[in-house]
């Protein structure tokens, strides 16, 4: 223990230099040059080796159960915070193992999850717009419940089958209500961590937007402030925010793919790019 | 088209380039260099604010530490001899010290000379724009180190913009690469393997020409694959299916970039219109008898080969392509930045899978001298990392589809009949 250390040098030092007459201004120069080494130290182990000053019965403090689900979902979703980070060479050999099976059943999950919300959100987009626009739509009316249902009830592979076979039952979510949801999501998220991290809504909308793009820089986190109210459960709230942000982004990508291609397609005809005759397709 | 004037068939060529592969990818990198230059611009002098004004609250406080000290042990003065005073003294000493590290470590002051940024003796800007070109490459590829990222308002809103950019930029790149990657490495894959002593006749042209045959429209490999289902003999009207989707235009280079890929590997493959599922005969009966290599089953591979001319490049080896990049990556590494080999492995690993703690970057231990150029070198080494796991995932996709219904039929999950 390097505090012990440095004590202890202080202590001789002390001892030493009474004897000698001027022991003060001797001493004052060497506490100093103490001082200083320690404050090297403390730096070279903060970023070598991640010690982050707690001790003693502290040491648990980084690692509970709390902030280690939050981690563990940050290896599968691929955030990576890096503020919670495994040390021990065991530690980073099971994040490997981890990670190798985590990340591929996280994704399969993220799908299949994508794709029944998705097809909600459509069920729910139809009503509302023939709700809205009902004489619009009354030559669908009778056949869009049907899709949906039998899409639902059915295995999931059904609903690919009747899309192109009735191409006009298919509701299209138009992209830009997509990319409202998205925004209105981190909005929000903005907000609540704004409030109760006591950030200002910028900081928390970077986060929002950081952390559901999977970047995940990890300079800020919320919960990361072990003595204030409630970090633990500010920590399990965090990673249930993520979970439902990337299931809401996967039901996004879900619902704007054929849109973002087709208009793509669209984009690539007026610029020449991609050849007419392939529209058929 | 030959309506066109001449000018307008030079922009098409030039819009056909830029989005070609390497188009793409020369697009991407640029998008990087520039990055460097924004971030390096945004953040470099509040790099130098931080460090002068952590450094005023920091001296201080240590000035204080050193008084106090100084004031016990005066206090002690003749009576330090005595074992008990020893003992309080080092009570004391000990309280004072701690306080002293905690704010050291608040304050995160390391004794660096603020005033000789950027000089030959003084500290390392850490937004140099080596570091600010990692940055970059971090963001859109959304590793995310977080070692270094952004405090000023101003570099925020420009991530955030810059990742909204970039990162279905990368995304399109990637998936173009991949695909492109792919069909390289089907190539060359098949003619080791025809070196190898296989003994297809009818080889060449019929690889070369099928190479971007993707079954778009309807049949997702559910239907596809009828073929598989069946064990023995069915085989034959699948492949007259099959030979029917050949005709169709094999130029879907806009469709097969698929951005999502990543997100969507397993599903999208199954989803009716756009999908990219490769019709590809790895008939199923024959991997029951060897579930890993395919390239054992030469004979009955040729005649569906012929068909359409594509190699089903086993996982294992795309498997090996990964896990010799990883190594490779932590050697070089590893040598160069003298960490141990778990480490550099470590690192590798987490870097390519995206996860991107931070924790261990190469190129921010900022005595070392050749710091930038680790930096630059670490940034090369994620982009083709990228490009290489792209690639992996074009190769494996159809692989993992195709077992994954196996075992899924093995386990009753899946029923015959629902594949029709």
């Amino acid at each position: 223990n390097s505090r012990e250390k440095v004590v202890g040098q202080l202590i001789s030092l002390a001892v030493e230099l009474q004897r000698t007459e001027r022991w003060i201004e001797n001493f004052t120069g060497e506490v100093n040059r103490t001082i200083i080494d320690h404050q090297e130290f403390i730096h070279r182990t903060t970023k070598d080796r991640g010690w982050d000053g707690i001790e003693g019965e502290d040491e648990e403090g980084l690692w509970t159960f709390a902030s280690s689900l939050l981690y563990a979902i940050t290896v599968t979703t691929t955030i990576g915070y890096g503020h919670v980070a495994p040390k021990t060479p065991e530690g980073r050999i099971v994040t490997i193992g981890y990670a190798v099976v985590g990340i591929p059943l996280t994704l399969l999950c993220l799908t299949n999850i994508g794709d029944v919300m998705a097809t909600g959100f459509r069920l729910l987009y139809g009503k509302i717009c023939c709700g809205v626009c009902c004489t619009l739509f009354k030559p669908r009316r009778r056949r869009i419940p049907g899709d949906p249902e039998k899409g639902l009830a059915g295995p999931m592979v059904t609903t690919e089958e009747e899309q192109p076979d009735k191409p006009k039952e298919v509701i299209h979510v138009p992209t830009s209500l997509c990319l409202l949801l998205i925004a209105a999501y981190i909005f929000a998220g903005a907000m609540l961590f704004a409030m109760w991290e006591q950030w200002d809504i910028l900081t928390g909308s970077y986060f929002c937007f950081i952390t559901l793009s999977t970047i995940g820089f990890g300079d800020i986190v919320p919960g990361m402030d072990s003595n204030a109210w409630a970090a633990e459960e500010k920590l399990v709230l965090c990673a249930l925010y993520l979970v439902l942000g990337l299931s809401l982004i996967a039901m996004c990508f879900n619902l704007v793919q054929e849109d973002v291609k087709a208009k793509c397609r669209w984009l690539g005809m007026k610029l020449g790019i991609v050849e007419k005759h392939e529209t058929p397709l | 088209m030959a309506v066109r004037p001449d000018k307008g068939s030079f922009c098409k060529t030039i819009m056909k380039f830029v989005f070609s592969h390497l188009g793409l990818c020369v697009m991407v990198v640029l998008y990087c260099v520039a990055g460097g230059f924004i971030f390096e611009h945004l953040e470099k002098n509040n790099e130098e604010q931080i460090c002068y004004e952590s450094r005023d609250e920091y001296n201080p406080m240590a000035e204080k530490t050193i008084n106090s000290t100084l004031q016990i042990l005066k206090d002690y003065g003749g009576g330090i001899t005595s074992e008990s005073n020893r003992e309080l003294m080092t009570i004391q000493l000990r309280s004072i010290l701690e306080t002293f590290r905690n704010n050291t470590l608040a304050i995160g002051y390391d004794g660096r000379s603020c005033n000789l940024y950027g000089q030959p003796n003084g500290p390392e800007y850490k937004w140099s724009w080596p570091g600010a070109l990692m940055f970059s490459v971090t963001v859109i590829s959304t590793i995310g180190y977080g070692h270094i990222a952004p405090k000023t308002v101003w570099g925020r809103l420009v991530c955030i913009a810059y990742a909204v950019l970039g990162i279905p930029l990368m995304l399109l790149c990637l998936s173009n690469i991949g695909d492109g990657l792919a069909d390289i490495f089907r190539f060359i894959y098949a003619k080791i393997c025809c070196c190898g002593g296989c003994r297809r006749k009818k080889k060449g042209k019929d690889k070369l020409a099928g190479t971007k045959i993707s079954n778009t429209n309807s049949m997702g490999p559910w239907e596809s694959d009828k073929s598989q289902i069946i064990p023995g003999g069915q085989r034959a009207p699948a492949s007259t299916e099959f030979s029917n989707l050949t005709t169709r235009s094999p130029t879907e280079s806009l469709e097969s970039n698929d951005s999502k890929r990543r997100l969507d590997a397993g599903r999208r493959a199954s989803k009716g219109s756009f999908g990219r599922s490769k019709v590809r005969i790895a008939p199923l009966n024959m991997k029951k008898t060897d579930l890993v290599i395919l390239d054992d089953d030469s004979d009955s591979d040729d005649e569906d080969d012929l068909e359409r001319g594509k190699i089903t490049v086993p996982l294992t080896i795309t498997m090996i392509v990964i896990g010799s990049y990883i190594f490779g990556g932590a050697v070089l590494f590893g040598l160069w930045e003298g960490w141990d080999w778990l480490q550099s492995a470590y690192f590798c690993f987490i870097t390519l899978s995206t996860i991107g703690f931070g924790d261990v970057v190469p190129g921010t231990d900022f005595d070392n001298p050749q710091a930038q150029a680790q930096l630059m070198i670490g940034s090369i080494y994620v982009l083709f990392g990228m490009a290489i796991l792209s690639m992996c995932f074009s190769l494996m996709q159809d692989e993992i589809l195709a077992k994954a219904r196996w075992i899924g039929q093995k386990m009753g999950i899946l029923d015959k009949e629902a594949e029709e």
